[in-house]
């Protein structure tokens, strides 16, 4: 190395990598090699972990023949350059290493030393050190940031044809690791890095292998309160797949120096204090808090990590990143479920409902902040047949001889269990598209209950002389539901959140027109409607005084 | 956790002694519907459908509504929708979507049928009362009723009968297809296969299965790890299903290792979250008769 002097140059003053150099004026006629910038630290595994030889070659116009190579105790192991360059004592010159040795594999975690020499009038030599890691993360654990505001989320079938229920698993929700007999969490067995695991977009049923749930890598949903910062505890790879095939440590810490991560999403950073993070070592980050609505946010977070020296100092990039993607299902208060019921249906929301409800909402225009706008986008979601949404839950319809049924029989709900089975519900109407009261009180009311909306309960009607009503998946309003001059319940079912004050029915619409006897009808959608009153349900819906009772919120199968 | 998964017992001396055995107690699983305290729309049923005069007849082992074949008709597999509670589709050959739906429910006690009969008839809304099978000319049954589709003049949508201690709900899933067998000769199929089961004497309890082993074999797993789980079964003719249901704080699900071979291998948890979990077995034998078992361990955080 030769120093013609120490005058610097503030636009080459490179302090990227830690290695910020000088850089001094050459003499007219003689050869100069500076090295601008190397990392201290790299992974070449990661997206984009190319590590970055940047020099400057001088004085302008000198022609010298440059060889970069790698080494590893005093040994080559890759050549990065070789060639010749033009001298410009004012240009930095990038040469990228992609981290592959000759024989076409990925360099070992270890220390290297990466080495320029510039041949013209004289030769010049010039080396740095380099550390290789292996950076990833294997496992990500969703945590609340206080109690009661994060929750599994649950499936419903095992594959396309059994019924099953499964929780997000709350030990790691994303699990990236070697299944039995692989080589190593964070590579695949030939070496290269092993992916991110794609988001799990199926709504009914976890990832299988095999028969068997996938136990090895996935990645589901969360379930967060609306606006609230959404936490993840990250454990980092604890291995990595040598050249040779086998486990290898992934070579860090490195003596001396301090790696941390950060994290970030388009809506902003991830906050996190480690200042050193270790091979299946833990770190929490605190996202950007979530929406203040009921729906579903995806949220694509890119991992970065830089490295220090020991006890402080400036952070220098490790160069690359990782992206990993996530949905974020968000609900009013914490999900509510049957007194007293036991089982993994209840461990949370069901992914499907979650995601039902968000494209309601899409396509109704809400955007539920309050418990108000919950039931609003589930009883006109459910009911469908309006501008958003142009067909009921499940194309149902309400079991009346005009469509086909016949007299408004039960034909999901399980009223000595009081339980629904909202899996078969879902799995494609498996009892059939005919529903009457009890079905619809029943499955809205799990749905409502289980997004946040509290002190949901089934409200039970004695029998009604009806007016005209619009029942789900019919055409049209009727006065003759059974038949000519047939228009009466003998029961009726529909919910309520305050004790029978307001009511929701998202099995039949009231008529709203002014003639609420007569058909044709305005549709007057029941969503948290008065009881009483002019404008209340039993008044636009039956001629009779109607005598009402509870049933409690009911189970689900 | 329900895992309808008709997970299979095919040997049992293959499922080992527990080693440590955690908590165990066998139950009863069956809920009569006679002995909770009754509705009042149940009750105005009762009233309604005379279900005083309905005959009371002999009791039987139970539904083997797996073996029931319909000609040319495919039968799904068995479901278990409930303790003691049984359910199987039917598709007629060649056709994409099921037909009929056969749920049956089996209790103890005449009564108990009675009682979840009337349950169904009192959450009609329609206002009438439905016509006895016997009025529309099927004899099947002890007592049953029907729905009829307003698709077309005579079509049955669904009816419910009672045979004994069995209550047999069968639905028209298409309604407005023409069926080439109709509702009621399913369900005089039905009816048939629940005669030809053995008779149960007056001292007799229905013929449930015995749960004899069911621990964990550790009395402590950390969340992310798997348990094995020791069980075994007998006193069922035929393969039995298993549901696992879980309780308590902690998290977890239970499935059969895979083996080598792709025979069955043990029955294992695999732990998913930190808390007190309680696991119960509930094994409904074919003939639709249920009981269970639960086994506790502590899941521990990582």
């Amino acid at each position: 190395m030769k120093w013609i002097g120490f005058a610097p140059i503030p636009a080459l003053m490179i302090g990227i990598a830690g290695l910020a150099l000088s850089l001094a004026a050459a003499s007219a006629s003689t050869l100069t090699l500076t090295i601008a910038s190397v990392p201290r630290i790299a992974d070449p595994k990661l997206d984009g972990g190319a590590i970055p030889i940047q020099f400057v070659i001088g004085p302008d116009g000198i022609s010298a023949a440059v060889d970069i190579t790698i080494e590893q105790n005093a040994a080559t192991v890759a050549s990065v350059f070789s060639g010749t360059l033009t001298g410009a004592a004012n240009t930095i010159v990038t040469k990228n290493w992609n981290g592959k040795t000759a024989n076409g594999k990925f360099a070992d975690p270890g220390d290297y030393t990466v080495r320029i020499v510039a041949t013209a009038d004289h030769v010049e030599n010039q080396t740095a050190p380099l550390s290789i890691v292996r950076l990833g993360i294997s496992a990500m654990e969703a945590l609340g940031v206080n109690n009661n505001d994060e929750w599994q989320m649950v499936y419903f079938m095992k594959g396309g044809t059994t019924y099953a229920f499964y929780a997000t698993p709350s030990v790691h929700e994303y699990y990236n690791v070697n299944k039995p007999g692989d080589v190593a969490d964070l590579d695949l067995n030939n070496g290269n890095p092993r992916p991110s695991v794609a988001l799990h977009e199926d709504v009914m049923s976890p990832p299988l292998s095999g028969t068997n749930y996938e136990s090895y890598n996935y990645n589901f949903p969360y379930c967060y309160l609306d606006g609230k910062t959404p936490r993840l505890r990250v454990t980092f790879g604890s291995n990595a797949t040598s050249q040779a095939g086998t486990a290898v440590a992934p070579g860090y810490p490195v003596a001396g120096y301090e790696i941390h991560a950060i994290a970030s999403d388009p809506n902003g950073g991830w906050i996190n204090n480690d200042t050193n993070i270790t091979p299946a070592g833990q770190s929490t980050f605190d996202g950007p808090a979530l929406p203040t609505v009921a729906g579903r946010s995806d949220r694509n977070i890119t991992w970065k990590f830089e490295y220090r020296t020991a006890g402080g100092g400036a952070w220098n990039p490790v160069p690359g990143q990782i992206g990993t993607h996530h949905r974020y299902y968000t609900v009013i208060n914490k999900p509510i479920f049957a007194t007293g019921a036991t089982g993994t249906q209840y461990a949370g929301p069901w992914v499907m409902i979650a995601e039902t409800f968000t494209q309601w909402a899409n396509d109704l225009g809400n955007a539920p902040s309050d418990e108000h706008g919950v039931v609003d986008t589930i009883i006109k979601g459910y009911f469908g047949q309006n501008a958003g949404v142009h067909f009921p839950i499940e194309n149902f319809e309400y079991d009346c001889p005009s469509m086909g049924g016949d007299g408004g029989a039960t034909h999901y709900y399980d009223f000595g269990g009081n339980s629904i089975p909202l899996s078969r519900v879902l799995n494609y109407h498996q009892n059939g598209i005919y529903i009457n009261c009890s079905d619809c009180a029943s499955i809205t009311s799990t749905m409502i209950a289980m997004l946040g909306v509290r002190s949901v309960q089934m409200f039970r009607l004695g029998g009604m002389t009806l007016k005209a009503i619009w029942g789900v998946g019919t055409p049209a309003y009727t006065t003759n539901l059974w038949g000519p001059g047939s228009n009466s319940f003998s029961y009726h079912h529909i919910i309520t959140r305050n004790g029978g004050v307001n009511v929701s029915d998202a099995c039949m619409c009231v008529d709203e027109d002014g003639n609420p006897g007569a058909t044709p009808g305005v549709p007057g959608w029941n969503v948290d409607r008065p009881w009483l009153g002019a404008s209340g349900y039993m008044t636009l819906s039956a001629y009779n005084t109607v005598s009402t009772s509870f049933d409690p919120l009911p189970k689900i199968q | 956790m329900i895992i309808n998964n008709k997970m299979r017992i095919q040997i049992f001396v293959l499922l080992a002694i527990a080693l440590a055995p955690a908590a165990f107690a066998a139950q009863s699983a069956s809920k009569p519907a006679a002995s909770r305290p009754r509705d009042p729309q149940v009750a105005h049923a009762h009233d309604r459908y005379r279900s005083g005069d309905w005959r009371r007849g002999e009791r039987k082992a139970g539904f083997d509504v797996g073996s029931l074949k319909i000609h040319n008709f495919d039968g799904s597999a068995v479901e278990v929708i409930g303790d003691n509670a049984l359910a199987r589709r039917f598709t007629a050959t060649g056709a994409a979507k099921p037909l009929y739906l056969i749920e049956s429910n089996v209790y103890e006690a005449v009564a108990d049928a009675h009682e979840k009969l009337a349950e169904i008839l009192a959450f009609v809304s329609s206002p009438g009362t439905l016509p006895t099978m016997r009025a529309s000319g099927h004899d099947v049954g002890d007592i049953g009723y029907i729905g009829y589709s307003g698709a077309a003049p005579g079509r049955i949508a669904w009816l419910a009968f009672v045979r004994g201690n069995i209550t047999v709900r069968v639905t028209n899933l298409q309604t407005s297809e023409s069926p080439a067998i109709d509702a009621a000769a399913v369900a005089k199929l039905a009816d048939n296969a629940i005669l030809a089961a053995p008779t149960l004497l007056d001292t007799q309890s229905l013929p449930k299965p015995a749960i004899d082993n069911f621990t964990f074999d550790k009395n402590s797993v950390v969340a992310g790890k798997i348990v094995k789980i020791n069980f075994s079964v007998s006193g069922v003719t035929g393969e039995p299903n298993i549901d696992w249901i879980t309780g308590g704080t902690g998290m977890g699900y239970v499935e059969r290792a895979a083996t080598a071979s792709g025979a069955p291998g043990n029955f294992e948890l695999h732990a998913t979250g930190a808390g007190a979990f309680e696991l119960t077995a509930r094994v409904t034998s074919p003939l639709g008769v249920s009981a269970e078992a639960k086994a506790t361990i502590a899941i521990a955080a990582r």
